[in-house]
C-alpha cells in the first residue's frame, strides 16, 4: 500500500461522500421544509467529510505499515463503531434557538455521519494491495 | 330647576371623573418581535405563542389589567430529546395542559419600574407571583421587560434533570 495509493482512495471516496451529503441535504430540507443551513452547509458539509476520509487512510495507511493486511480489518470495525458513536454528539447538539424544529435536526446529520465510511468501504477493493 | 341642574352637572363631572380614572391604554403585540426566555441549570430556551391582553397606563399603574397565554407546544430548547422531555407528562404535559397563563391581580410602581403581582397558571397549578417588570414608553411604540424566576416542583414539574429554578425573562413591544 503506497501513500499516492491510499491518497486517491481517501480522495475519491470523499468526493462520493460530499455528493451523497450534499444531494441528502436538499432533498430532507426540501421534504420535510428546514433550514438547518447555518449549522449544517455546503462548507462544514465538505470539511466534516474530508477530514473524516483523510482520517480513515491515515488510519488504513499506518496499520498497513505497521501489522500488514490482517490488520485493515479491525480497521474497518473501528471505523464503524467511531461512526456509530459519533451520532451521540448529534443527539445532544444544542442548536440556536433560533432554530425551529431541531427534533428534525438528527434526521439530517445522522446519516451523514456513515456516508464517509460507507464510500471508503465501498470502494476499497479497488485499491487492494493484491 | 337650579338645583336639578347643579345635580346633573354634578353627577356628569363625578362620570366624566370615574371613567377617567380607569381609562388605561390597551397595548398590542408588535408582531413576532418579543421574545421570552428560561434559563435554569443546564437547560435554556425560548417559548413562542404569545397572547396578551395588556390595559396599562404610566401614571396609573394601579388600574392596568394583564393577561398573558403561552403555547407550551412551541417550546424550544434547542435540542429536539430536551424538548420532547419538556413537553412530557411529568414535565409541562403539553397535551394536556397547551397554555401558560397569567393573569395580574395587581400592579404597583413609578417611574418605568413596577411589579406585577398576579396568578402564573403552569400545569393546571396557580401559584401568585411577583412580576417586576420595566415599561419604556416610547409613544406609540413602548416595550415592557420583565424578569422573573419560579421553582418547576410548584407547579408539579418532577421529571429528572428539571432545575430547581428557572429565569423567566420576557421582552415584549408593544404598540397602541
Amino acid at each position: 500500500m503506497t501513500l499516492k495509493r491510499t491518497s486517491i482512495h481517501v480522495l475519491i471516496s470523499a468526493l462520493l461522500a460530499i455528493s451523497a451529503s450534499l444531494i441528502y441535504n436538499i432533498i430532507y430540507s426540501g421534504a420535510f421544509e428546514v433550514n438547518f443551513s447555518s449549522i449544517l452547509n455546503s462548507g462544514s458539509i465538505i470539511g466534516a467529510t474530508m477530514f473524516g476520509c483523510v482520517l480513515m487512510g491515515l488510519g488504513y495507511y499506518l496499520g498497513y505499515k505497521w501489522k500488514g493486511e490482517k490488520i485493515l480489518g479491525w480497521i474497518n470495525i473501528l471505523i464503524a463503531v467511531l461512526s456509530f458513536v459519533s451520532i451521540v454528539s448529534v443527539l445532544g447538539m444544542q442548536l440556536p434557538m433560533t432554530i425551529e424544529s431541531p427534533e428534525m435536526f438528527p434526521g439530517l446529520a445522522i446519516p451523514m455521519h456513515f456516508f464517509p465510511a460507507l464510500s471508503f468501504f465501498t470502494i476499497a477493493p479497488f485499491f487492494k494491495i493484491n | 330647576m337650579k338645583s336639578i341642574k347643579l345635580a346633573l352637572g354634578a353627577l356628569t363631572v363625578l362620570i366624566a371623573s370615574a371613567f377617567t380614572a380607569i381609562q388605561s391604554t390597551n397595548w398590542k403585540l408588535k408582531g413576532d418581535a418579543y421574545s421570552v426566555t428560561f434559563k435554569g441549570k443546564k437547560v435554556e430556551g425560548v417559548i413562542k405563542g404569545l397572547k396578551t391582553n395588556i390595559s396599562f397606563d404610566a401614571a396609573k399603574p394601579e388600574n392596568a389589567k394583564i393577561t398573558a397565554s403561552l403555547d407550551v407546544n412551541t417550546i424550544n430548547t434547542g435540542n429536539g430529546m430536551k424538548n420532547k422531555h419538556a413537553k412530557s407528562e411529568d414535565a409541562l404535559d403539553a397535551k394536556k395542559f397547551p397554555t401558560i397563563n397569567f393573569e395580574s391581580v395587581s400592579v404597583t410602581g413609578k417611574g418605568g419600574t413596577y411589579v406585577a403581582i398576579g396568578k402564573l397558571t403552569i400545569k393546571g397549578v396557580t401559584k401568585e407571583i411577583s412580576l417586576p417588570f420595566t415599561f419604556e414608553n416610547k409613544g406609540a411604540e413602548s416595550e415592557f421587560k420583565g424578569k422573573f424566576t419560579i421553582a418547576p416542583k410548584d407547579y408539579t414539574i418532577t421529571k429528572s434533570g428539571t432545575p430547581e429554578t428557572l429565569e423567566i425573562e420576557i421582552t415584549t413591544p408593544v404598540t397602541k
